[in-house]
């Protein structure tokens, strides 16, 4: 996404931007995926009131994944398709919810349009969502079709060259460190909550190591792709850093689990893969010890980015 | 830099000290709830409720509201939400469940079960709500989980005439998980049990001798299986192949019996039941398409049911002839039945499906003719 191109100001926006996006998100995709959860354990029982609910909370990320892809789109042709594509997405995802909310309300809720339960103003909120995101896609429609014909002195930026295969392992990266960073938020939410857990000093680690992943996040929409040694420097330290403090959090986690072998089913079953990896052995070891591996792939990429460019140097 | 570290050190610390399990001993009063008693009190067991962010809440609460008149009678002086009774909820959920029963008039009570806290709510949330409804018998005196007993759904209730304790309803949290199992009941627990039995009866050591007599007799309600569920069932099908009941044993087990281990605890419930002779069932759920009423009894003698109580909900799996209510009516005096053993309370499980009027509710075991 960065590259020489780009001013201080121009990077700080887009940081922010991305920032802001990647917040709402988490929140949203951490929402969406409890809430879908159901559809599943109750073998699709409550899918049509459900699914509404799914698609809408997922829009966010999408739209994240989507505003990736596109800033690492150096071809004008395939940002024209790009948008096209999302323009698309918004309005059957809209229209599709829009029908199935309005098809619940009226053979479900006898034409109440808060019901609540679901989210406090259940289905008025989804409803009005929806009836954004159709506007927002009718408006980038519009978008990509005038400016397209509009604005021919767009050329392809060739350094914005991304292949596809890492901007799909981009799109799982941010929906994994989307969820774990709303767990995060939510974790800490209920650490407010009026009482004071017993095994809160052990649950605080857990937190933070959800949000750790998506530090690694910010790191990787700031440094990488990046085509300054000194950048790529700053890169690597960010990343060595995220990697000490994760296997720090990960040993206070360990004699955590040697003060208290409990802590994690009685303090942090709410959250949802907390719950259910604590029914596989080491389950929970397995879950967190996963958190490394992103910060480790980005470690070897930088590595090998920093050896290019020496090379190049040399050359 | 060096005060810096040392910072650090001593906030962790700080952190890890506040971690250390705690072991306040709050009274007994501070866990017991006091019910008056009356003969044929009844008990209404609801298990695996499993209501969550999809559920039509008004369609359960109809179905609730009517299952638990099926045993006939107005209705029972005592609810048991015998654990899961919420899964992948919300506030929302927990709330309106919690006010429908508050509704209902009826002392009612909730034991924990793996799923209960698996909600977008913090672990403590159930827990409060329950504190805070009118009709609730629900106990807990540490919130916060420091008192000396592990799990949150620990509480009785006595059943009393006047001073005179009648018998007493027992709740436990059966706990969730450990290791990749589910839990089982921990060594505080059953010393707390222990606990409950002598001193609700008046004495703060085990006498010598106790016979049936000693102790008023009590109903014991957690969640999870322990595995002498499995053994006797294992027992019953070896010795009774291809039925479901024989004469006064009931055994429809249709799925695996999940019961908890950890190697840490050392003693067990089932043997503490079996040394005091207060208990006479267990009723427990957790496995929805199993419903059991079989005799258990240790090398102490002492005989209690094995009750697998029936899924009261179409939340998650279940099979449509077998979800309804679990009815314990209570007797002051034991009688004998025609097997020659001892009975102190009417057992009877009632099967009713969603959209079915009451008079079409199935009696599917009861252990009076």
């Amino acid at each position: 996404m960065v590259d020489k191109s780009l001013t201080k100001k121009t990077l700080r926006v887009k940081i922010i931007l991305f920032t802001a996006l990647f917040i709402l998100a988490s929140v949203s995709t951490f929402y969406g995926t409890r809430l879908s959860l159901p559809i599943v354990t109750y073998y699709g029982r409550g899918a049509l009131t459900t699914l509404p609910a799914t698609f809408t909370f997922a829009i966010p990320l999408f739209t994240l994944i989507i505003l990736t892809i596109y800033s690492r789109t150096g071809s004008v042709a395939k940002r024209w398709k790009i948008i096209f594509i999302y323009s698309l997405v918004m309005l059957a995802v809209a229209l599709i919810n829009i029908v199935d909310i309005l098809l619940v309300v009226g053979l479900l809720y006898n034409w109440n349009f808060i019901v609540g339960v679901m989210t406090p103003i259940y289905p008025l909120d989804l409803l009005i969502f929806n009836f954004i995101f159709l506007a927002i896609g009718a408006a980038s429609l519009f978008f990509a079709i005038v400016k397209k014909t509009e604005r021919q002195d767009l050329t392809t930026d060739e350094t914005k060259q991304t292949p596809k295969k890492r901007l799909v392992l981009t799109g799982f990266f941010f929906a994994f460190a989307c969820y774990y960073f709303g767990e995060a938020l939510f974790g800490i939410n209920n650490l407010f909550e009026g009482y004071i857990d017993s095994n809160i000093g052990l649950t605080i680690p857990v937190y933070l190591l959800f949000l750790l992943l998506a530090a690694m996040g910010l790191v990787y929409i700031i440094y990488f792709h990046s085509c300054k040694e000194k950048q790529l420097k700053r890169g690597l330290i960010g990343v060595i850093s995220i990697l000490a403090i994760t296997a720090f959090l990960l040993l206070w986690i360990l004699i955590g689990f040697a003060i208290n072998p409990y802590y994690f089913s009685e303090s942090l079953q709410e959250e949802f893969a907390m719950g259910y990896a604590l029914k596989v052995p080491f389950g929970l070891f397995i879950l967190l010890g996963w958190i490394l591996i992103p910060s480790l792939i980005a470690l070897i990429r930088l590595i090998k980015q920093a050896k290019q460019l020496k090379k190049e140097a040399k050359n | 830099m060096k005060t810096k570290q040392l910072l650090s050190l001593g906030l962790l610390t700080t952190l890890l000290c506040s971690c250390a399990p705690s072991n306040v001993i709050y009274d007994l009063d501070e866990y017991q709830t006091d019910l008056a008693w009356k003969e044929g009190f009844t008990v209404c067991q609801l298990n695996d409720l499993h209501l969550s962010t999809s559920s039509n809440l008004r369609e359960e609460f109809e179905y609730f509201r009517n299952i638990i008149s099926l045993n006939g009678t107005e209705k029972p002086d005592l609810i048991v939400l015998n654990g899961d009774a919420f899964m992948d909820a919300n506030r929302e959920v927990v709330t309106q469940t919690i006010d429908f029963f508050d509704s209902l008039e009826i002392p009612f009570g909730l034991t924990y079960g793996n799923h209960d806290t698996q909600g977008f709510y913090s672990s403590n949330f159930v827990n409060q709500i329950m504190l805070e409804a009118t009709h609730s018998i629900y106990k807990n005196p540490d919130s916060r989980g420091k008192d000396n007993v592990f799990g949150r759904s620990n509480y009785f209730v006595n059943l009393k005439e006047g001073n005179e304790l009648k018998w007493q309803v027992i709740f436990m949290d059966s706990n969730s998980y450990y290791g990749g199992n589910y839990d089982t009941i921990h060594d505080d627990q059953v010393t707390w049990y222990e606990r409950v039995i002598l001193e609700s009866n008046g004495l703060v050591e085990r006498p010598s001798v106790i016979d049936e007599t000693t102790f008023a007799k009590s109903l014991l309600f957690f969640h999870i299986p322990t595995p002498e569920f499995k053994t006797e069932i294992e027992d019953f099908k070896t010795n009774h192949p291809g039925v479901k009941s024989h004469e006064d044993q009931y055994c429809d087990v249709r799925e695996n019996i999940s019961s908890g281990i950890n190697k840490n605890m050392h003693l067990n419930i089932m043997k503490a039941i079996g040394e005091y002779h207060s208990t006479v069932s267990i009723g427990i759920g957790h496995d929805h398409i199993n419903n059991t009423d079989l005799r258990y009894e240790d090398e102490n003698g002492w005989p209690f049911h094995l009750i697998y109580g029936m899924k009261s909900s179409r939340g998650i799996y279940h099979d449509p002839d077998i979800i309804g209510a679990t009815f314990y009516t209570l007797h002051e005096t034991k009688e004998t039945n025609e097997y020659g053993h001892d009975v102190y309370f009417d057992l009877k499980m009632v099967a009713l499906q969603y959209g079915q009027d009451i008079s079409q509710g199935v009696t599917i075991w009861s252990t009076k003719a």
